[in-house]
């Protein structure tokens, strides 16, 4: 009765569909709620949860990469670098976090200039 | 033919699973970086700023001190404290020692200060208006005084770290208005100018949100 309905090829198919969209571990699960919450404007818990990803699995690029873009949002710019550069220690050719990363430097130019000002004046003393 | 069909379902579903998204591109107002990083400092110290002369009626010291004392409230997230210092000459805020003796024990700190002058003088032109006059023609202009009360601005802010003494931030400011109520007072036009001045400051001080893309992940 159920071979009727259901033939072999049909169940490969939903099998990869399941492997694909559901193969979310605990850690694809956290990164996904961190988008979520990202997108909902709650970047704490969206850090919480990207956190949280990376406790399980210190290699996820996308929780890296994510969490550095949160850190940027909260002007937490230091943060943001060392993620950027951990998810790229991981993934040195991964062209978004690449971008991402390229973006995040040129955004925080003054305060870079800033620090290098203050460090050529300590020298200086 | 009911193979086909079953393999033809399989083939859309695989190119489904593999077309999942995992990358996202989002739009997110992410804070500019200031120029100065006030976050650096856990106190902020408001001090009198050097007046160039006194204003009959209006205690302008004490407006901008109180005025700079409640609008960085809300932005800072440190200490905000205000210091009464004797300007004995314009050239105070270049010198290092008084800003470290004036520091006391306040060594993580940063002093606001600056130079105000303000001006006032009532402007006066001569304005045509054309007026509909029988005897001298259907356009013929008439001339009349026309009076405005003018209110200048000139603020020179200085920020200057307790421990070091040396200016870190100095930035002027000019603005003016001109007011058609010829008896408009030195108080409501300073509140009016000074407003004018804050976004230009606190731009520079705190940073502006601008919008830019990134990538999120999800897998």
């Amino acid at each position: 009765m159920l071979k009727k309905f259901v033939s072999f090829p049909l169940l490969i198919g939903f099998l990869a569909l399941f492997l694909a969209n559901c193969s979310s571990s605990s850690v694809g699960d956290q990164v996904k709620n961190g988008i979520w919450a990202s997108e909902k404007n709650l970047w704490d818990e969206a850090v919480f949860r990207w956190k949280k990803a990376l406790l399980a699995d210190p290699n996820s690029v996308a929780a890296h990469n994510n969490l550095a873009v949160a850190y940027e949002k909260k002007g937490l710019y230091d943060e943001a670098l060392k993620e950027y550069e951990a998810a790229l220690k991981l993934e040195p050719e991964n062209s978004y976090v690449k971008s991402n990363y390229q973006n995040c430097k040129e955004n925080i130019q003054p305060a870079k200039k800033e620090k290098e000002d203050k460090k050529d004046k300590n020298e200086k003393k | 033919m009911k193979k086909n069909s079953g393999l033809l379902i399989a083939i859309v579903l695989l190119l489904g699973a593999c077309s999942i998204e995992t990358t996202r591109k989002v739009k997110i107002e992410m804070p500019s970086v200031p120029e100065v990083r006030l976050d650096r400092s856990q106190e902020i110290i408001v001090t009198n700023f050097w007046q160039d002369k006194e204003i009959q009626d209006f205690s302008l010291n004490q407006a901008v001190v109180q005025y700079f004392q409640d609008e960085l409230a809300r932005p800072f997230k440190g200490k905000l404290s205000t210091k009464t210092i004797s300007w004995d000459n314009a050239d105070l805020a270049k010198n290092k020692d008084f800003w470290k003796q004036a520091a006391g024990d306040a060594k993580n700190a940063l002093f606001l200060t600056g130079k105000i002058q303000f001006g006032q003088e009532l402007r006066k032109a001569l304005l045509a208006n054309e007026k509909r006059a029988i005897d001298d023609g259907p356009f013929a202009k008439e001339t009349s005084w026309a009076e405005r009360r003018n209110y200048s601005l000139k603020l020179e802010i200085f920020l200057i770290p307790a421990d070091t003494g040396e200016v870190l931030f100095q930035r002027e400011y000019q603005e003016q208005m001109n007011y058609a109520n010829i008896k408009q007072s030195a108080e409501f036009a300073f509140f009016d100018l000074i407003q004018r001045v804050k976004p230009k400051l606190f731009r520079a001080l705190f940073g502006t949100d601008r919008v830019q893309e990134r990538y999120l992940l999800s897998k």
